[in-house]
C-alpha cells in the first residue's frame, strides 16, 4: 500500500491523507446515523404506544372504580329485563300476578318460541285470553310494559258482552345469550351515555318477578315407608 | 528582515492553491470528527434516557393492568349492561300495540254507560273499532272527539248504521302515527 502511495504524485498523496478523516467521518455519520436513528425512532414509537396504553388503562381504572356501584345494581336489572334463556314461564308468572292485581282473569295461555333475529334476539310469543271490566283490562294491558322481562304487546282483539270485556292478547318477550368474550385488558371502555343511563333507569323501575323457593325435605326426613304398607 | 525559506525538496512541494484546499480539508475533517462525537454522544444519551423512560412507563402499565384485572368483575358487569341496553334499544324499535291502546283510551272513556264496544282490534299500525252508541248526543260527541284530535294519522268511518231499537252502530278504522 505504502509502495503504491509512494508511486503517486505528492499532491495526490496529500489530498488523500487529508481527505481520509473526512471520508471516514462521513461513513460513520451515515452508518451510525442509519442504525442509531432507526433505534431511537423505534424506541420513541414504543414510548408513544406505551403512553397511550397507560392513559387508556388509567382512564379505564378510574371508570371501573367510580362506576362499580351503579353497574352491579344495573347488571342484575339488565339481566332480568333481557334474560339469557327463554323467559316464557317468568312472563306467564308476571302476567298472572299483574292480572290478579288488576282483577282480570287470564286463561288459555299458549307459548311458542321464535327464531333468532338479526340483532341476536330470540323471541317468545305468548297468547292468552283476558276477561274483566274495561278499565281494569286497560290497566292490565298498560301494566305489561312495566314488567320484567321486557314484554311487548303485539296484538289486542277485544269483544264486549254485558259490560265485561274479553280480549285475545298476544305478547312477545325476548331473550339473548350473554356476551361470551371479554375484550383485552388494554382495550378502552366508555362510560354509559345519557341515553344508556335513561334506559338503565327504566330497567331498574321494571317490576321484578317474585319466586318462591320450595324447601326440599332433608335426607333424615325421608319417609321410609312411602306407600304406607 | 526575515525571509521565508522553503527547505522542502521541490518534488515534495505543492501549489499554494492546493495547500489551502488541503488545510480546509483537514479542518473539515477535524470539525467532522468533533460533530460526529457530539452526534453519537447525543444519540446515545437520548437512547438511554428514552429506554429509562420506556421502562418506567412499562412498569406503570403493568401495575395498571393488574389493578384493572382486579376489577374484572366490574368490567364484566359493564359489558353485560351495555349489551343488554343495546338489546333493549333494539326491542324498543319492535312493533308495539300499546301506543295504539293509549291513543284510543281517552275516546272510549268519554263514552256514556249506554254505549258498548262490539269489537276492537289493535295492531302496532292500526285500530279498528266497532261500537254501539245509543243516543244522538253520544254519537255526535264521539265523532267530534276524533275530529278535534290529532293523535291518529288518519281516521276512517268505515260503517255507520242506525237501528231504532239499538241506536247507532259505527265502525272506525284509525291509522296510528
Amino acid at each position: 500500500m505504502k509502495k503504491l502511495l509512494d508511486g503517486l504524485p505528492e499532491s495526490f498523496r496529500r489530498t488523500i491523507s487529508a481527505g481520509i478523516p473526512l471520508v471516514v467521518v462521513l461513513v460513520l455519520f451515515i452508518s451510525v446515523g442509519k442504525f442509531g436513528v432507526s433505534k431511537v425512532i423505534d424506541i420513541r414509537s414504543q414510548i408513544k404506544s406505551a403512553q397511550f396504553t397507560e392513559s387508556v388503562l388509567a382512564q379505564k381504572l378510574n371508570l371501573l372504580k367510580n362506576i362499580s356501584s351503579v353497574v352491579s345494581v344495573g347488571a342484575v336489572s339488565a339481566a332480568s329485563a333481557v334474560p339469557d334463556s327463554d323467559p316464557s314461564l317468568t312472563v306467564i308468572l308476571q302476567l298472572k300476578t299483574l292480572a290478579m292485581q288488576n282483577g282480570v282473569v287470564v286463561s288459555a295461555i299458549k307459548s311458542s318460541s321464535g327464531m333468532e333475529s338479526s340483532s341476536g334476539l330470540n323471541q317468545a310469543a305468548i297468547s292468552f285470553t283476558a276477561d274483566g271490566v274495561r278499565s281494569q283490562l286497560f290497566d292490565f294491558l298498560t301494566g305489561i310494559a312495566k314488567i320484567a322481562p321486557v314484554t311487548i304487546v303485539d296484538k289486542i282483539q277485544m269483544n264486549e258482552t254485558f259490560g265485561s270485556e274479553e280480549a285475545d292478547i298476544g305478547v312477545k318477550s325476548y331473550w339473548a345469550g350473554f356476551p361470551k368474550t371479554m375484550p383485552s385488558v388494554d382495550s378502552p371502555i366508555s362510560d354509559l351515555s345519557q341515553s344508556e343511563k335513561e334506559t338503565l333507569s327504566e330497567m331498574s323501575g321494571l317490576i321484578q318477578p317474585t319466586f318462591t323457593l320450595l324447601s326440599l325435605p332433608k335426607s333424615s326426613e325421608v319417609n321410609p315407608n312411602p306407600f304406607g304398607q | 528582515m526575515p525571509v521565508n525559506l522553503n527547505l522542502l525538496p521541490s518534488e515534495l512541494s505543492v501549489s499554494k492553491n492546493l495547500n489551502s484546499f488541503l488545510k480546509t480539508l483537514r479542518a473539515l475533517g477535524v470539525i467532522g470528527v468533533a460533530a460526529f462525537l457530539v452526534f453519537a454522544l447525543g444519540l446515545g444519551v437520548f437512547f438511554i434516557v428514552s429506554t429509562i423512560s420506556l421502562n418506567g412507563i412499562n412498569a406503570n402499565v403493568t401495575k395498571l393492568r393488574s389493578q384493572v384485572s382486579a376489577l374484572q368483575k366490574s368490567e364484566q358487569q359493564i359489558i353485560l349492561l351495555k349489551d343488554r341496553i343495546a338489546k333493549i334499544a333494539s326491542i324498543k324499535t319492535m312493533p308495539n300495540s300499546l301506543p295504539g291502546l293509549t291513543a284510543i283510551k281517552p275516546f272510549l272513556s268519554d263514552l256514556s254507560d249506554n254505549s258498548s264496544i262490539n269489537e276492537m282490534s289493535i295492531s302496532p299500525t292500526a285500530i279498528t273499532l266497532s261500537e254501539n252508541i245509543k243516543t244522538k248526543a253520544d254519537i255526535s260527541s264521539f265523532i267530534k272527539s276524533f275530529q278535534s284530535s290529532d293523535v291518529f294519522k288518519s281516521v276512517s268511518l268505515t260503517s255507520f248504521n242506525f237501528n231504532p231499537s239499538n241506536g247507532y252502530s259505527v265502525e272506525i278504522s284509525a291509522v296510528i302515527k
